[in-house]
């Protein structure tokens, strides 16, 4: 790097240059990419070292403080080694308990067959529908917003967002999806049943669940006729290979 | 004032990181260094909170495990524990990254300053402390023009550290 660039910098920055001076720089700077790059760092590294240098004294004192809660609030490393060897144990046995738990699943997947689909449908509620599926780098927008108010059970929240979101765009069928699901689990059945009535109606998706939850929600309304309907839905989704056609057939089977 | 904070809000990062392959002493860190980016990102005046502190304080250690996780090649992570993000508004996840960014960019800057020579160090300490370039000069008691070369030369010896660092590229300057 040439160090008369970044002489040529403080003299700009400094108002030292003569007026056809800045001229000429500020041309350059439009005309050389790597020029204005080098500007805009060496910019940055001035403006927020300056910043540090002006309150270096007052950086230190809270530095030091947080040192000290750290000590209070946070464990030192020797317990955390003791912690990791605990963690490993832990891991160890909760992998057996996972082990266990995938045994005891199979069994009762394969084995069981006391429940019928209004039961099984509960339980797809209770178990599938309990958490959406949120990143942590996804988590940016006001669907994602929706999803972590669901998971944190906050659904009043979560129906606002994600009614705003599909309502701002009406092809998101996602945001339609998951209102629908929340009315579900709110057990606004009638709601719900909008939702997925309106999802079922897109034809344009390649992926739709709407039929399939369109049925969950009648095994769980329960009324009079549902039970049948619901039947006649898992069947077309089979029929049709659409989303939730697996658990359909499982269902079915029972 | 602090205290409060680590009382209120320590335990949930500290479950938060220890969930993600972290350890209490990664959590403690990323708390830390939290606090001061929010301290930093306060300090320029370029900082409006819009939402409540802890789902603020809760993204910022978030990101910055998440990109430290990264760095160490480890798989993405998935986190469904997100109470607190309802209401948080885009302006304030655009804040929470500039914090973050603007904490990795100076423990860069500080990082790379440290591997420099005495005397780079002390002329950039400095001007960086609010005083002129004539204060600094006759304060090493050297000439205006040598202090002002001096400063150039450990500015671009500084850039060009802190550019052939893995580092730099994410740092969005």
């Amino acid at each position: 790097m040439q160090d008369n660039h970044i002489e040529q910098f403080e003299n700009y920055l400094s108002g030292d240059m003569l007026p056809e001076e800045r001229l000429h720089f500020e041309a350059n700077l439009e005309k050389d990419k790597e020029l204005y790059d080098l500007f805009i760092v060496y910019q940055t590294i001035d403006a927020e070292m300056h910043n540090t240098g002006k309150y270096s004294d007052h950086e230190a004192a809270l530095r030091s403080t947080l040192q000290k809660l750290n000590v209070v609030y946070f464990k030192a490393e020797a317990s955390v080694l003791q912690m990791r060897s605990s963690k490993r144990i832990f891991r160890t046995v909760a992998t057996a308990a996972a082990g266990v738990i995938l045994i005891l699943t199979a069994y009762f997947s394969f084995f069981r067959n006391n429940t019928d689909p209004r039961q099984l449908a509960n339980r797809y509620v209770k178990e599938d529908l309990l958490h959406l599926s949120i990143t942590m780098d996804g988590a940016k927008d006001s669907l994602q917003q929706g999803i972590a108010a669901y998971n944190d059970k906050a659904y009043a929240a979560s129906i606002q967002l994600f009614e705003a979101v599909y309502k701002a765009h009406p092809d998101n069928s996602d945001a339609l999806k998951y209102a629908g699901i929340t009315y579900l689990v709110t057990k606004e059945y009638s709601k719900a049943l909008q939702c997925f009535n309106e999802l079922a109606a897109k034809k344009e998706l390649f992926s739709n669940p709407g039929m399939f939850l369109k049925a969950v929600t009648l095994l769980q309304r329960n009324q009079p006729g549902d039970g049948e309907q619901a039947r006649q839905l898992l069947q077309q989704v089979i029929n049709e290979k659409a989303d939730g056609s697996r658990e359909a057939e499982r269902w079915l089977k029972k | 004032m602090l205290e409060e904070l680590y009382r209120k809000f320590s335990e949930k990062i500290k479950w938060m990181i220890i969930r993600n392959n972290g350890s209490e002493t990664d959590a403690a860190d990323i708390f830390q260094d939290a606090l001061l980016s929010i301290y930093n990102k306060a300090k320029t005046g370029d900082f409006t909170l819009t939402c409540p502190l802890e789902a603020f304080l809760y993204l910022i250690c978030k990101n910055r495990w998440l990109n430290t996780l990264n760095k160490m090649n480890t798989q993405k992570v998935t986190i469904t524990d997100t109470k607190g993000f309802d209401y948080i508004g885009e302006d304030n996840f655009k804040l929470a990254e500039d914090c973050v960014l603007q904490q990795e960019r100076k423990n860069l800057l500080t990082e790379k300053l440290a591997e420099m020579g005495d005397s780079c160090k002390e002329i950039l300490r400095l001007s960086w402390s609010g005083i002129g370039m004539d204060e600094v000069a006759k304060q090493l008691n050297v000439t205006y023009a040598y202090a002002r070369k001096k400063k150039s030369e450990c500015m671009a010896r500084l850039i060009s550290l802190v550019k052939h660092s893995p580092k730099f590229n994410s740092l969005k300057w």
